[in-house]
C-alpha cells in the first residue's frame, strides 16, 4: 500500500483538496476520506468499521459504513465478469505489462458506463430537439448516436454546440450499412478531436517540504482516524432511523 | 522452419468473422452480438476501432512476397477477445486466422495505446465538481466528507519469470499482484494500482 500512487499523493498533500471542510458531530475537518475494511492502518484518511462492535451505536455505524462500502466491493464482481482476463490468473511476462492490463480494463470498464449511462444520450437528444433531430429517427440511431454522444461526452456537459456536427452524422450512421464507412467516419471525426483536459490544474504542492511533512502528520495520525470514527459513530447515530431505513428488512 | 501462412480476410467478405454484426447497427443492445461476444457495447468498440484503426501497428501491410497482412479491425478484434475471454494468444486464431504472434503483438500495442489514448479523462481523480456530487451524495447517506470507497484484490500472476520469483509472492504461495480501485457508485473509479501483495 506504501507504494501506491493515491497513498503517495495523499500523504504529501496533493490530492483531496482540503478547501470542502465539513463538520462531523461539532467537528469540522479540511480532510475528506475514504471508507476502507478492517485490513487497513489507521490513517487519518481512511475511515474503517469498528472491529469489535459491541453497542448499538458502534454496530449501526458498522452496517452503514459497509452500505455504502459495498460499491467497491460489487464493482470487482462487476469487473471480473465484465473481462475475464481479470479473472483468470496473469499472462503477461512484466509487471509493467500486468498494470497496464488492468489500467485497460477500468478504462473499458468506465467508458462502458459512460457509453451505456442514460443520461448522455438524453442530454443530446434532448440538445438536437430544437434543430430537427427528427430525420434520425427513434430507434435507429441507437449505436451510433451514443458513440457520438460518448464521444463528445465531456465537452457536452456543458451543452456545448460545438460536437453538434458528430453528433448529427452519428445519427446518419445506420443508413451506411455494410459499406464500412457511413457511421464510422462520424466515429472518427468525434474521436480525431483530442481528449479535454479535465484535471488541467494540479494541485499545487504549495509551501514546498515543510507543507508535505504537514501533510504526513496529518494523513498519518491514528489519533484522528479514531476520532473520525468515534465522530462518524455518533453522527449516524443521531439520524439512525433516517439512515438505517433502507436496508431495513 | 517454415510455416503455412494464415490467408487474411478482409471485412465484407463471406469469411469474415463479424461480417455484419460490427459494420451495420443492431436494434437492441442486449441482443447485440458483439456486446455479447466482445462484452462492450458497439459505441464504445466503435471508438476504440476508429481511434487505432490509423495506427502504424495496425494499419493492414504487404509482406515481401506481396500478400496482404492482417486488417485492422482482425487485430482490434483478436485484443478485445483476449480482454474479453482472458484467453491465450493463440486461442483466437481460428476465430480472427490470425498467428499467435500477431495477437499478442496487436493485444499488446493496442492496450498501450488505449491507455496512451483514454487514460487522462476515463481514468483519473474526480474533479473539484464531481468530489462535490459525491460528497453531498455520501453526506445524504450518513458521511459527510466521504470521497469513496477503496479496496484491494489479488490478480494472481501465471507466468511470471523465473527471475523475480518469490517477489511478489503472497502469504499462500502464489505470485499475485494487488491493485486497489477505488469506487464510487456514478463515476465508475479514479484510480487503480498494483503493488505486491503484502505491501
Amino acid at each position: 500500500m506504501n507504494q501506491s500512487p493515491l497513498y503517495l499523493d495523499v500523504t504529501a498533500g496533493r490530492w483531496s483538496p482540503r478547501d470542502v471542510p465539513f463538520s462531523i458531530n461539532g467537528t469540522t475537518r479540511p480532510l475528506p476520506y475514504y471508507l476502507v475494511d478492517g485490513v487497513y492502518p489507521l490513517y487519518a484518511f481512511l475511515v474503517s468499521p469498528h472491529p469489535m462492535p459491541l453497542t448499538d451505536e458502534a454496530k449501526t455505524f458498522n452496517s452503514l459504513q459497509e452500505a455504502i462500502r459495498k460499491d467497491v466491493e460489487r464493482l470487482f464482481g462487476v469487473l471480473t465478469k465484465r473481462f475475464h482476463i481479470a479473472l483468470h490468473p496473469g499472462r503477461f511476462r512484466s509487471v509493467k505489462q500486468l498494470i497496464m492490463t488492468y489500467k485497460v480494463v477500468c478504462i473499458l470498464h468506465n467508458t462502458c458506463v459512460e457509453a451505456r449511462r442514460d443520461t448522455f444520450l438524453s442530454r443530446r437528444r434532448h440538445a438536437r430537439g430544437t434543430n430537427g433531430g427528427g430525420s434520425a429517427g427513434g430507434e435507429g440511431e441507437g449505436p451510433a448516436g451514443a458513440a457520438a454522444a460518448a464521444a463528445g461526452g465531456h465537452g457536452a456537459q456543458d451543452g456545448g454546440s460545438d460536437d453538434s456536427g458528430a453528433a448529427a452524422a452519428g445519427g446518419a450512421a445506420p443508413g451506411g450499412g455494410i459499406g464500412n464507412c457511413g457511421g464510422l467516419a462520424a466515429a472518427a471525426d468525434a474521436v480525431a478531436d483530442p481528449p479535454p483536459a479535465v484535471n488541467a490544474e494540479e494541485q499545487p504542492p504549495a509551501g514546498g517540504m515543510v507543507a508535505v511533512f504537514d501533510a504526513w502528520g496529518q494523513t498519518l495520525n491514528p489519533a484522528e482516524h479514531e476520532q473520525l470514527r468515534a465522530d462518524l459513530t455518533a453522527h449516524v447515530w443521531n439520524d439512525r432511523g433516517e439512515m438505517l431505513a433502507p436496508y431495513a428488512v | 522452419m517454415t510455416r503455412a501462412a494464415i490467408t487474411p480476410i478482409v471485412p465484407g467478405h463471406h469469411t469474415h468473422p463479424y461480417p455484419r454484426s460490427i459494420l451495420s447497427p443492431c436494434s437492441s443492445s442486449t441482443t447485440c452480438p458483439l456486446r455479447r461476444h466482445l462484452r462492450v457495447p458497439r459505441s464504445v468498440f466503435r471508438r476504440v476501432y476508429q481511434a487505432v484503426k490509423d495506427e502504424p501497428f495496425s494499419q493492414q501491410r504487404i509482406n515481401a512476397t506481396g500478400r496482404l497482412q492482417a486488417h485492422p479491425l482482425q487485430k482490434v478484434v483478436a485484443a478485445f477477445r483476449v480482454i474479453a475471454y482472458g484467453e491465450a494468444a493463440e486461442r483466437a486464431d481460428e476465430y480472427v486466422r490470425l498467428s499467435r504472434s500477431t495477437v499478442a503483438q496487436a493485444t499488446k500495442l493496442c492496450l498501450e495505446f488505449i491507455v496512451r489514448r483514454w487514460g487522462p479523462t476515463n481514468l483519473r481523480r474526480p474533479n473539484n465538481l464531481e468530489l462535490k456530487k459525491m460528497m453531498e451524495r455520501n453526506a445524504e447517506r450518513g458521511f459527510p466528507g466521504c470521497m469513496g470507497s477503496l479496496d484491494c484484490t489479488h490478480w494472481e500472476w501465471h507466468q511470471f519469470p523465473t527471475g523475480t520469483a518469490g517477489a511478489y509472492q503472497s502469504r499462500k504461495g502464489s505470485e499475485a499482484l494487488l491493485s486497489r480501485p477505488s469506487a464510487m457508485r456514478t463515476c465508475g473509479f479514479g484510480t487503480c494500482l498494483s503493488v505486491p501483495p503484502g505491501a
